[in-house]
């Protein structure tokens, strides 16, 4: 049934319309801008043979960079609610190429945690938040597919980026592939940025799906900051969806940044090569690329807070049998399982904004969602460790894991119906 | 959909997520802090072991 929708709503679609641009400049920036946090992996090792540096020491970088990126989202959204999406995303852009370059020439490690823990986080937040918000005021329909499209690059892009990065790295070495990728990025970003624009008024078109005779009131949302805006966010701030969707987030993050940090470690624990733990994780990542993708598009035809509910519960359940098994066979079958709910986990957040606030500028109501889902992130990857030094395993990682996405489904629940949106309350607010 | 003067169900919601954290980093904490004690009577703790087994009523 859900293939049939698809089909039937991307034969539907008119992809001439420049919001298509947007959504291309976007997943380019996506992809630019996850490619900061997994190019991580691949440096640790160098950088321990050049400076003799201790893993810990380095993955406290790490640890900096997720804390920035989450205090810096809430300011990254008000940043693109203010000057617009485009000029942040060169304030990210400027920030990206310097920590680039600085991380690569860094001799000493606080040079290191600057460069790459403040200025990349700072530069992830400025890449990461507006996009989504931005391509949402060029879609009036059809938002599902077209965040379907962005949050899909989240995951394939860091895949192809991470490649490149890696045969670069063994061919001229970590300080020369930053420099290069941090150059050759930049001028893609540049380029794509040139055909970026914040809304459909500056180009001179209806958003997608528009109609000439829409309600006046609509069009606020196209012009520069206003009191409007302002006026709207506060109003955004008092309901329970806002503070409901943040807590959702951080709990849902929680639940699959366990599993993505201890699911190797446990299949190890319980006997399994290296090899095959890592294939585990490996299909996981593929089988979610596809639900990234889809998930929006079914939430934006269907019921988003439904199927929301869904794969928090799945995200919950399906985690209970790795408890239990040793089999490694059994292992991929849950992990297939797993993947579908957890990809679509994540993505039906932009579609949520829409059903609950109408068509307005949502940077900042995103930026702090981004900020809940960085502290969950980092709460998650910290539990399996901490259990491991407590337990000598990781069986009591999955009940946590469990507990903590079955409590996003309960607060899935607790949220007031998708049906009508707040939009009848927001007049006389300029 | 409703707006409220303050949104008391979705506030409460999240400190409830925030304490269940808390909670569960604290249980941990204080149970590795016992194990290295147990362990190891010299053993030196840092103030956020000392704080999670504090904390803990079960430990």
């Amino acid at each position: 049934m859900s293939i049939t929708l698809i089909k039937k709503k991307v034969s539907e679609i008119d992809f001439h319309h420049y919001g298509w641009v947007i959504v291309a400049v976007g997943a380019i920036a996506q992809m630019i801008g996850s490619a900061i946090r997994m190019a991580f992996g691949i440096i640790i090792d160098p950088l321990v043979e050049e400076f003799s540096w201790d893993p810990k020491s380095i993955g406290i970088a790490y640890a900096i960079m997720s804390i920035v990126t989450a205090i810096s989202s809430p300011i990254a959204g008000y940043c693109s609610t203010i000057i617009g999406a485009r000029k942040t995303m060169y304030i990210g852009l400027v920030l990206f190429l310097t920590g680039m370059i600085w991380t690569a020439l860094a001799t000493n490690i606080y040079e290191f945690y600057i460069s790459y823990g403040i200025i990349f986080g700072f530069a992830q937040s400025m890449f990461l938040v507006p996009v989504i918000p931005a391509v949402a005021i060029w879609f009036k329909k059809s938002l599902g597919l077209a965040t379907g499209v962005i949050i899909g690059m989240w995951s394939l892009g860091p895949a192809i980026v991470i490649q490149l990065m890696g045969i670069m790295l063994d061919s001229i070495g970590w300080q020369k592939t930053f420099i290069i990728s941090g150059l050759v990025g930049s001028v893609i970003m540049v380029i794509a940025l040139a055909f970026f624009k914040n809304t459909p008024q500056d180009k001179g078109v209806l958003p997608y799906g528009a109609e000439d005779n829409d309600n006046e009131e609509e069009i606020k949302h196209e012009k520069p900051i206003n009191n409007y805006h302002l006026n709207l966010q506060k109003i955004v701030y008092g309901t329970n969806a806002f503070w409901s969707l943040m807590n959702i987030h951080f709990l849902g993050c929680v639940g699959h940044a366990v599993i993505l940090i201890g699911l190797v470690p446990l299949m190890i624990s319980k006997g399994i090569s290296y090899t095959d733990s890592v294939l585990c994780l490996t299909i996981i990542m593929v089988v979610s690329i596809s639900t990234r993708f889809i998930t929006p598009i079914l939430g934006d035809s269907v019921n988003p807070k439904t199927i929301m509910f869904l794969s928090f519960l799945g995200q919950g359940l399906f985690v209970i049998p790795w408890a239990f098994t040793t089999d490694k066979w059994m292992f991929y079958l849950v992990g297939i399982l797993w993947a579908i709910p957890y990809g679509g986990e994540g993505t039906l957040f932009p579609i949520m904004n829409r059903k609950y606030y109408g068509f307005f500028r949502m940077d900042t109501t995103y930026g702090w969602q981004i900020l809940a889902a960085s502290f969950g992130m980092a709460l998650g990857g910290f539990i399996p460790g901490l259990v491991f030094e407590v337990t000598g395993g990781y069986v009591y990682a999955i009940w946590i894991s469990a507990f903590f996405s079955c409590l996003g489904a309960c607060v899935i629940l607790t949220l007031e119906s998708t049906k009508r949106v707040i939009k009848p309350s927001f007049q006389n607010l300029g | 959909m409703k707006i409220d003067t303050f949104p008391i169900k979705g506030i409460s919601l999240s400190l409830f997520s925030i304490i269940a954290s808390f909670i569960i980093l604290i249980y941990f904490s204080a149970w590795d802090s016992t194990n290295k004690l147990n362990e190891n009577s010299n053993y030196e703790t840092s103030w956020i072991q000392e704080g999670s087994v504090f904390l803990c009523p079960l430990h």
